[in-house]
């Protein structure tokens, strides 16, 4: 049995009951962007923008984003935030957003698509995917190909394998409204992590994906 | 006459607590008390605290045979005087046996031998002064922050007045010499330079306990046949090591408290090797050549130079915004400021922010608060903010502004004074004319008597009052530049 991450493969020995050894982890990848350059799009205002991207659902953890955004906006002002998507919680977020009067500094975009996700990606300056729970989670990766620095929660598989992330939990907003603040900040943070970022994820092939699972199926055979 | 020259180190920072940017402007606590008092406590037990009985014992035995010494930085001297008073106790209790010798460093044990020569002279002589104040010692050999060195810090440092200074002998400065002579820097051959002898040093310091390592278990004896091994015509051995060696990097277990305690008497009866301070090195030893290091050494990692600590962007963002406040934090006298100051100096700081620890994990990762080198560089930036708007609070901005109206308000104040006097020494003048006019019609005397005599009290009352208010002024004029 193949698993995404060690996650899930978790998942799999202890709520499923399934030995140990017969489960392998082989984490996911990302294809790599060709003509990336087409799609870059020139920022239109000078605030910096803090993303969003994903389905707007209880898993995915929308409302801490918007918690930990109401934290940052107490402390400083040229800074948009961005929710990108679409998904049952959506009203309630929205209702959440006038509630905490920050709606001229936090933007709904609706369900985004193709070469949408990749001109958000290259607006961005911090790209935050706070999931409650996320077996691997692929946005981050997108993004960190648009050289995007990236926090991620802990509970998501993809934090297994980045380094040039920050990680926090999932309900610490303070952690994630701290480490926002940080990469828009101080330049050396987010310089360090535009750097290596790309470098990180484009090591992430699937090529060495496929590479492992023959391995797991000739081990098998 | 050949050498062992035993130095052990000893630092611990003051480290930073968990500081949110919702902190910045409210909060300006920045350290950990519980961290770093639990950290001080158990190092000083199972590490300062035994290392120091053992070494008692052999100073007991050997008498000043046995030399050895200490660099503490002017951060754990604060630490032992806060948590762990009785390490003070008991180095002191050391020093007075003769045999040991106290090095200078940065108070600090910052990098700003890099950055500010000023600041560097300042932090190197508060140092001193604290090593006076405790073990009655003027220390005259210098070893820099984690063994850093280049030969324009060797000025530095001869300029100060040390006759020597100790640094790494890193393999790719002294190329086919050999670290176990004494050298001189290259800049100004008075300043002697002392090479660590990394292999001895490292057999002790890292590979002791190492049973994968072919020479394991080391032993007393089998150290010094190793010490006999060494070229005829070398001078010294110098063992240059962290005291936490000794019961925190080495445990009790792995025999490292027993070895050094059969070292001195293994040396004296297997080899002709003798026991010396840096500093009686410096006076028995010719300097065999001057060393040449262009670029600043460390004694850090495989590549011994400052990668560990300013080898990404996140370092060098971090140490510049902190440096560039050095003008202003001078300018200021608050005490708090010049305390914060001199702990956010700490190379520990920037050594947590070091992404080597993604690969180098293990001796990075020794005391290390942080998570990640992310998360260590947002808490002190965070830390560096809060600092850096109260000190802009202290000290304006345009500062020369500020100073011409501090100027004016001392001349205005000095023109009124002065003024005052005028008027005082008018009315002396006068009423000295009236007693000499009295005086010189005498017969009027008693009439005219009473009311000099009158005036003549008047005229020794007066400079006391008129002093006091110049003294309550001046004290006035300085409380206000103070707050300013």
């Amino acid at each position: 049995m193949i698993a995404v991450s060690n996650l899930t493969r978790n998942i799999i020995i202890e709520k499923y009951g399934i030995n140990p050894d017969k489960v392998v982890t082989v984490h996911n990848a990302v294809e790599p962007l060709e003509n990336r350059e087409s799609l870059k799009r020139e920022k239109s205002i000078e605030d910096k923008i803090v993303t969003f991207l994903g389905r707007v659902t209880l898993q995915k953890g929308p409302e801490y984003f918007v918690e930990a955004a109401h934290l940052v906006l107490q402390k400083m002002k040229n800074v948009r935030f961005v929710m990108a998507g679409s998904g049952d919680m959506l009203k309630h977020i929205i209702h959440r957003v006038s509630a905490l009067r920050m709606g001229d500094r936090f933007h709904f975009t609706g369900f985004l698509k193709g070469e949408d996700v990749f001109t958000m990606y290259s607006l961005s300056d911090v790209y935050v995917m706070p999931s409650v729970s996320e077996p691997f989670g692929i946005s981050p990766l997108e993004a960190m190909q648009s050289n995007v620095p990236v926090i991620i929660s802990r509970q998501s598989g993809v934090s297994e394998i980045l380094e040039h992330a920050i990680k926090i939990d999932f309900w610490d907003i303070h952690a994630m409204a701290d480490a926002i603040y940080g990469i828009l900040q101080y330049d050396g943070l987010s310089s360090m992590l535009r750097s290596n970022v790309k470098e990180e994820v484009d090591n992430l092939k699937w090529e060495n994906a496929a590479m492992k699972v023959k391995e797991v199926y000739n081990a098998v055979l | 006459m050949r050498t062992i020259c035993l130095y052990f180190q000893i630092h611990q920072p003051f480290r930073l607590k968990r500081y949110r940017f919702f902190n910045i402007g409210n909060d300006h606590y920045y350290y950990d008390d519980y961290m770093n008092e639990s950290i001080m406590r158990k190092v000083a037990d199972r590490s300062y605290l035994v290392a120091n009985k053992v070494l008692r014992q052999i100073i007991k035995e050997y008498g000043t045979q046995f030399k050895v010494a200490f660099s503490i930085s002017g951060i754990a001297l604060d630490q032992f005087e806060l948590y762990a008073p009785d390490v003070l106790e008991s180095f002191q209790k050391l020093a007075k046996t003769g045999s040991v010798e106290f090095l200078a460093e940065t108070y600090s044990h910052s990098l700003v031998a890099l950055k500010d020569k000023n600041e560097f002279a300042r932090q190197v002589d508060e140092h001193r002064q604290r090593i006076k104040h405790y073990f009655d010692m003027e220390p005259t050999v210098f070893r820099n922050t984690e063994l850093v060195y280049s030969d324009t810090i060797g000025a530095d440092v001869a300029d100060m007045g040390f006759s020597a200074v100790l640094t790494e002998g890193a393999k790719h400065v002294l190329g086919w010499k050999s670290p176990n002579y004494m050298y001189c820097n290259a800049l100004n051959p008075r300043l002697k330079v002392l090479l660590r002898n990394f292999r001895l040093s490292d057999d002790i310091a890292f590979r002791f306990s190492n049973q994968a390592w072919s020479e394991f278990p080391l032993t007393a004896e089998k150290f010094v046949t190793w010490l006999n091994k060494m070229d005829r015509k070398e001078e010294t051995a110098n063992i240059f090591i962290d005291y936490e060696t000794f019961g925190e990097h080495q445990w009790l277990e792995s025999g490292i408290f027993d070895f050094l305690k059969a070292l001195p008497g293994a040396v004296f009866r297997n080899s002709k090797f003798t026991f010396a301070t840096p500093s009686e090195l410096v006076q028995h030893l010719q300097p065999i050549s001057s060393i040449s290091v262009p670029y600043p050494i460390s004694w850090a990692d495989e590549e011994r130079d400052l990668t560990a600590w300013l080898g990404n962007d996140l370092q060098k963002d971090a140490f510049n915004r902190l440096y560039s406040l050095t003008e202003k934090v001078n300018r200021c006298t608050d005490l708090r400021i010049r305390k914060d100051w001199k702990y956010l100096q700490s190379s520990d700081h920037f050594y947590y922010m070091s992404t080597k620890f993604f690969s180098d994990g293990e001796i990075h990762a020794y005391f290390n608060p942080y998570e990640s080198p992310y998360d260590a560089y947002i808490n002190y930036m965070n830390v560096l903010s809060d600092f850096s708007i109260r000190l802009n609070a202290l000290v304006p901005e345009t500062n020369t502004d500020q100073e011409i109206v501090n100027l004016t308000k001392v001349i205005d104040e000095k023109q009124e004074l002065i003024r005052k006097y005028e008027v005082e020494l008018k009315r002396l003048r006068s009423s000295k004319a009236k007693i000499t006019s009295v005086h010189t019609i005498k017969p009027s005397a008693k009439k005219a008597g009473k009311p000099a005599g009158g005036k003549k009290t008047l005229k020794r009352a007066k400079p006391g009052p008129v002093k006091k208010v110049t003294v309550k002024n001046v004290k006035k004029t300085s409380r206000v530049k103070k707050n300013k």
